[in-house]
């Protein structure tokens, strides 16, 4: 057996004449946490739905632990899914809810009875068993349907946007305990989401799509530092973009500013800079100085964001907000620094 | 202040309506039952009722009947939703169509031309008997009533059905898929289940209309059972018969137990509360060989479901049919009749629109009453409104005759029973739970906001009525209109004790009369039709009301 344990070869899909994928290929290692990450209709829910078995590829190979599967249905994959309406039957009440899968398994009842007991005290719901899933509240419900799917012991566990039905709050705790839940039962786990600080906080591998193409894969960190492309980038928080050309290790925008010490190839480029890679502060010899004006300000509790000019570029700049640290006004010129080793060029 | 009283008088005068047309005929019924003939309480009727094999007979086939009723028109509904919900077939918008048509129609209207259409020397039968040499008794005795009776209200549960499946969110089905379910199993522990609350409200609904039915067994001759012993041992006997008061509180009570067990059987188990993303079943493409089996059926039950509508159009344009595959000629003769006697059209045009009329001015008040005040005892204004649903039109009759006969008319001393206002009076009460929830389905619609800030520039409450609410509900107002006037058009069971005089009687009351008759079959025929006519012009108009009133303001149609 390979080290991974889901291998997705060259897929595509479409209905009709809407390609929703187009040759994704992507490898997911065992017992890794990997979100699926993208904006509604990219095509990640797609995907997910193809690992389960809802949905056909045209082309392309889909291997689960080393198997084929693209033809085998649903039931055969040994996938668990957790759906984002959390998809619990109604007539059934927590207990029968969770058992289905063991008895569709052909468990005796004293074998089901223990692991439905062992896994409600997992997911702590341990008094809720008799309960209807009209009578639990939302969170409640999610963890039913997370225990209905754990319980059968999947080869993989894949998660359709299962915060989004929770209110801030809730999604934070549970964030956490999806996370405990993935370490404790090692069991490797797909997560998709539109939400970058979800994907950024809880996966070891991501990847990202837009329009149906995987636009790049890596750890969070890597892809956030090193975007591949604009849509990256963006995707991946807050960042400025400037464009202009190279020459001479000089990058010069077209209206004009100026960057020094740029190492690539000449010609055009776009230079990447994060908010908070713009100093209001000369903190150390080798950073570049600019004159700017202050466009406007908002104050955001830890950070201040400031817009600002330089020459015709509006850029944004997020400063760590400390008690009595100055704070600019609306029309000010102000100085602005930058270190040319933390931009990202394109 | 004024305005509180005035609606305050207004819950007063509608309690006294329902008090005096419903409550007190109902409590009569009861009462008359436990009456000895020297006007003493007694169970002795009871104990009668238990006695005779005549009426234990007729108990039997009472439930014999509905329950056959509920089976048949399962066996014509379950094939269809399911294969409306689960493929993606073409028919599906034909099923859907077509399931509405026999509710147009009572089924005691087309009885005696399915008879010619199915009976042992019907249509059917001669051509089965010619190509294969055997018969199918369709219309043998209770079968016929089965089978009338499942042909037109099969409707009723396939209709609930398939709301029911269109309701099931398909990650329902695909997260049993997921735990590795498929099949039978995942149809028999995840479909069936969540379908049942549908299925079981459409036959509880098929069980009570089939055991409260008065006209099919009648015109059928299938006389020992429930409803028509009630009929003529009144009509025979006469009103101090208990036998019939007996009947009565038996058909009331299984109507009610009926209605009830449905509901105690899904108390709290709103499945579509819990099902956010809908969409229906997971839909699948038929196979070729599918596809033949597919249409065969659809079209089989299709041709069932209009059987009657052709046989009456037939019957009323035949000359003579009998022993025959078709009538021997065709004429218009019935329908000249038809015209000769237009009194019977005329006089149901005219009852149906003032009780329609009633029905829609109580429901507007009623609904506004239950959901915009909190005058007490206005639930109960409601479930008593409501509850006529499940009072049978045959006992209410019963009622009305028992309690206003013995009241005379002040300006020529006839008893108030015999009255024709009375046949509008039970015709509203009847209908009156149509045009509530029409009002009511509107009414919840329509924000408190819109009432509130017109109070907030000054306005007060009968100008809101006037100018806010009344044009914001109109539709919904037609619509309980038209649909309490059709279905009061050939309502038969409540209005066939009252006719007092010929000249008096309603086209439901001319058609069964003249079908009794083989030389008044098809005047009855033409009646029949034109009844049809008025129900589904009226079915019509309302649907094109309601889509029309409610495009315009792109608000969504929900009125039922």
């Amino acid at each position: 057996m390979s080290e991974n344990i889901i291998e997705i070869k060259n897929i595509n899909v479409s209905y009709g004449s809407n390609h929703v994928l187009k040759d994704v290929n992507i490898n997911i290692k065992n017992k890794d946490f990997y979100t699926f990450l993208g904006p509604s209709g990219c095509g990640k829910t797609t995907l997910l739905r193809l690992i389960a078995g809802f949905e056909k590829s045209q082309s392309g190979e889909l291997y689960i632990d080393g198997k084929e599967v693209s033809n085998s249905s649903p039931w055969e994959r040994d996938v668990g899914m957790v759906f984002q309406n959390y998809a619990l039957w109604p007539h059934m009440t927590v207990f029968k809810n969770i058992s289905f899968g063991l008895e569709e398994k052909r468990l005796s009842s004293t074998e089901i009875k223990k692991k439905v007991e062992e896994v409600l005290e997992l997911v702590d719901l341990k008094d809720l068993s008799k309960r209807y899933p009209y009578q639990l509240s939302g969170g409640q419900q999610q963890r039913v349907a997370l225990a209905r799917t754990l319980v059968v012991r999947p080869k993989v566990l894949l998660l359709d946007e299962p915060l989004s039905n929770l209110d801030a709050k809730l999604r934070v705790q549970m964030r956490k305990e999806l996370l405990d839940l993935h370490q404790k039962l090692d069991i490797t786990t797909i997560f998709v989401t539109h939400d970058q600080e979800e994907a950024n906080g809880m996966s070891t591998n991501l990847a990202i799509f837009n329009e149906g193409i995987v636009q790049q894969i890596g750890r969070p960190i890597d892809v956030y530092n090193q975007p591949k492309n604009l849509f990256v980038a963006n995707f991946m928080g807050t960042i400025n973009v400037i464009e202009g050309q190279v020459q001479n290790g000089k990058f010069k925008s077209k209206q004009g500013m100026i960057i020094n010490n740029v190492t690539t190839t000449e010609g055009n480029h776009s230079i990447l800079l994060r908010p908070q890679n713009l100093y209001l502060q000369k903190n150390n010899n080798s950073l570049q100085e600019f004159d700017a004006k202050v466009v406007s300000v908002e104050f955001l509790g830890n950070l201040i964001r400031y817009f600002i000019k330089i020459l015709e570029h509006e850029l944004i700049i997020e400063d760590l907000h400390e008690i009595n640290k100055k704070i600019y006004a609306k029309g000010e010129s102000i100085k602005v620094y930058l270190d040319s080793e933390k931009i990202k060029i394109l | 202040m004024f305005e509180n009283f005035f609606l305050k008088s207004t819950a007063i005068f509608i309690g006294l309506f329902l008090l005096i047309f419903l409550a007190v005929p109902i409590v009569q019924v009861f009462y008359v039952s436990f009456l000895d003939q020297n006007g003493h309480l007694t169970f002795v009727n009871f104990y009668d009722f238990f006695q005779s094999d005549l009426f234990i007979e007729s108990l039997y086939n009472s439930f014999y009947v509905a329950f056959m009723s509920v089976v048949l028109s399962s066996i014509f509904a379950i094939p269809l939703a399911y294969f409306t919900c689960r493929f993606n077939f073409k028919a599906s918008v034909l099923i859907q169509s077509l399931g509405f048509i026999p509710l147009i129609m009572p089924p005691f209207v087309g009885a005696v031309a399915m008879k010619l259409f199915f009976g042992t020397n019907g249509s059917v039968n001669l051509l089965l008997d010619d190509w294969f040499g055997f018969k199918i008794p369709f219309m043998e005795g209770l079968n016929g009533v089965i089978f009338v009776e499942s042909v037109h209200y099969f409707p009723f549960i396939l209709i609930n059905l398939i709301t029911s499946l269109n309701n099931i969110d398909r990650t329902m089905e695909e997260s049993a898929q997921n735990l590795g379910s498929k099949g039978l199993r995942l149809f028999r522990r995840i479909v069936l289940p969540l379908s049942m609350p549908g299925y079981v409200a459409g036959a509880s609904l098929v069980f009570l209309k089939v055991f409260d039915d008065l006209g099919t067994p009648l015109l059928l001759d299938a006389n020992n059972m429930l409803a028509p012993q009630a009929y003529l041992r009144i009509s025979s006997i006469g009103i101090n018969d208990p036998m019939g008061y007996v009947i009565g509180v038996i058909l009331v009570i299984t109507s009610i137990l009926a209605v009830w067990t449905a509901k105690l059987a899904f108390a709290g188990k709103d499945y579509s509360m819990l099902q956010k993303g809908g969409g229906g079943m997971i839909k699948r493409n038929l196979l070729p060989q599918q596809k033949v089996v597919a249409y065969s059926v659809v079209f089989l039950i299709l041709f069932l479901v209009l059987s009657p509508h052709i046989a009456l159009a037939l019957l009323s344009f035949g000359t003579i049919w009998s022993f025959s595959v078709l009538p021997d000629a065709y004429t218009l003769a019935h329908y000249k009749s038809v015209f000769e006697n237009s009194i019977f059209i005329k006089n149901t045009l005219l009852y149906c629109s003032i009780a329609a009329l009633i029905d829609v001015v109580l429901g507007f008040f009623i609904s506004y009453i239950v959901l915009r005040t909190k005058i007490i005892g206005r639930q109960l204004l409601d479930y008593i409104a409501m509850s006529a649903l499940a009072i049978p039109g045959l006992v209410l009759g019963i009622g009305y005759l028992r309690t206003f006969y013995t009241i005379n008319m002040p300006w020529n001393d006839k008893p108030l029973a015999t009255w024709w206002f009375m046949i509008v009076i039970i015709l509203a009460v009847r209908r009156l739970p149509y045009a509530l929830r029409a009002c009511n389905a509107v009414l919840m619609q329509i924000s408190k906001y819109l009432e509130e800030s017109a109070e907030s520039l000054g306005a007060k409450k009968t100008t809101i009525f006037r100018k806010v609410l009344i044009p914001l509900m109109m539709g919904g107002l037609l619509a309980g209109f038209v649909t309490s006037f059709s279905t009061a058009t050939v309502e038969l069971s409540a209005t066939i004790m009252l006719v007092s005089t010929e000249s008096d009687a309603p086209l439901a009351y001319a058609i069964y009369s003249y079908m009794q008759t083989a030389a008044g079959r098809g005047p009855g025929a033409g009646f029949g039709i034109v009844g049809v006519c008025i129900v589904a012009l009226g079915t019509y108009l309302s649907q094109m009301i309601i889509e029309k009133k409610y495009k315009q303001r792109g608000m969504e149609a929900k009125v039922e």
